[in-house]
């Protein structure tokens, strides 16, 4: 019997690092999106890694880069079932976390973040506005450390810094104090960052040598609380407990004597 | 019929054009039509007293009109009684038209693609209606779980 996954970190931080349960799904993952990034750009023939990292040796141009990232993502929500695959290769986490009853993020978020780009995530939470019944998983598909990766605040330090904002400081002294505490993720490929929604997070310029290639999406239960992002607009269900199944079919004969 | 021919009615919500203008959700519409391969011919609203009978597009549809189906703006549009209006979507369906939903982004061609849409349905259903005292109460209990 495989041990049990301990959640008591995530419980205290609000975040915590997992390894992919299934890490040869997640390399298979990785190449379908190598395959189509290479098919945009004049491909010199490198490894997967090498292609990621070097990716800014491309030269693509601002807006370049942004058609680009676009064509990935419209790929990736249409093709390859990106919310479906991350729930199966991360399964027990997921399951820890969010239950068998699953909603997930339609469209998977891509970002590309080439050495000395400014165009970074300023410090922020996800909720609210959105839900806090809701778990970002950040997903690099590369090895992430000091600027190349991200940072998060823990609860306490994101508590402390929203006491801030209530308390009439400013946005730039609340930014000021969330960098100041917070903590650039290492994350070797393999692993994803697991977040509450709440927890106050965002990127610095990349001053590393490479490029970070990463992936985001958001679970939660199905019947949990949702934000401005609903269900259906933002969310789909992508797992029904077998309990679940059978009162949806029983439920549903109700709804059908209406007519 | 292609594709390219499709006509559809539009049905925007009349109980949210506080928070986005009739002349948003027209865009919006217009959009999900020319995404599902054809033009909106005609729009209509509910009146307030038809929010939750549907009873305005319903009689528009009972004239048999030559469209492919309806684009409603938003799911919620079904919501309004406070239990999804089932019956109104399968009678739609029956009538061999197509519904789509322009904020959700969502299709329904036949009444096996509603049977399989329902949970979505009445999650929504479920979860919007309940209150913040439900909440509250479960954060009183949390700390003997």
């Amino acid at each position: 019997m495989a041990n049990k996954l301990d959640l008591t970190i995530f419980q205290k931080r609000g975040y915590d690092l997992f390894v992919a349960q299934d890490k040869q799904a997640l390399d298979e993952l990785r190449n379908e999106i190598f395959e189509k990034a290479k098919s945009l750009v004049p491909y010199k023939g490198e490894t997967v890694e090498i292609f990621f990292n070097g990716f800014h040796s491309y030269g693509l141009t601002s807006t370049e880069l942004n058609k680009f990232r676009l064509e990935m993502i419209g790929h990736c929500t249409k093709h390859l079932n990106v919310n479906r695959r991350l729930h199966s290769i991360f399964k027990n986490v997921l399951t820890e976390l969010v239950g068998s009853d699953v909603a997930a993020q339609r469209g998977v978020n891509i970002v590309i973040q080439p050495p000395g780009d400014p165009d970074v995530s300023p410090v922020h939470r996800d909720a609210p506005a959105n839900s806090h019944f809701e778990v970002v998983v950040w997903l690099p598909l590369v090895d992430v450390f000091g600027t190349k990766s991200m940072y998060i605040l823990d609860k306490p330090k994101t508590e402390y810094g929203m006491a801030l904002l209530q308390s009439g400081k400013s946005y730039g002294e609340f930014a000021s104090y969330t960098t100041s505490q917070s903590q650039d993720l290492a994350v070797n490929y393999g692993s994803a960052c697991f977040f509450a929604a709440g927890m106050a997070h965002g990127v610095h310029i990349n001053k590393e040598k490479e490029t970070r290639w990463s992936l985001n999406l958001r679970f939660k239960n199905l019947f949990s609380p949702y934000g401005p992002k609903g269900l259906l607009e933002y969310f789909e269900i992508i797992q029904l407990s077998p309990l679940s199944k059978v009162a949806f079919e029983l439920e549903k004969k109700e709804y059908e004597q209406q007519k | 019929m292609s594709n390219k021919s499709k006509k559809f009615y539009s049905s925007l919500d009349t109980g949210f054009t506080t928070q986005v203008p009739q002349a948003i959700q027209h865009i919006v519409v217009a959009k999900a039509a020319e995404e599902a391969g054809g033009v909106v011919v005609f729009y209509t609203m509910e009146d307030h007293y038809t929010l939750k009978s549907h009873e305005v597009i319903l009689g528009r549809i009972n004239d048999k009109p030559d469209i492919s189906g309806i684009i409603f703006f938003r799911v919620a549009q079904f919501l309004y009684s406070g239990k999804f209006d089932f019956a109104t979507l399968s009678k739609v369906l029956e009538r061999g038209l197509e519904v789509h939903f322009a904020r959700e982004k969502l299709s329904l061609h036949n009444q096996a693609e509603l049977d399989e849409a329902f949970p979505f349905f009445y999650t929504l259903q479920e979860t919007q209606s309940r209150n913040r005292a439900f909440f509250n109460s479960m954060l009183k209990d949390y700390s003997e779980l």
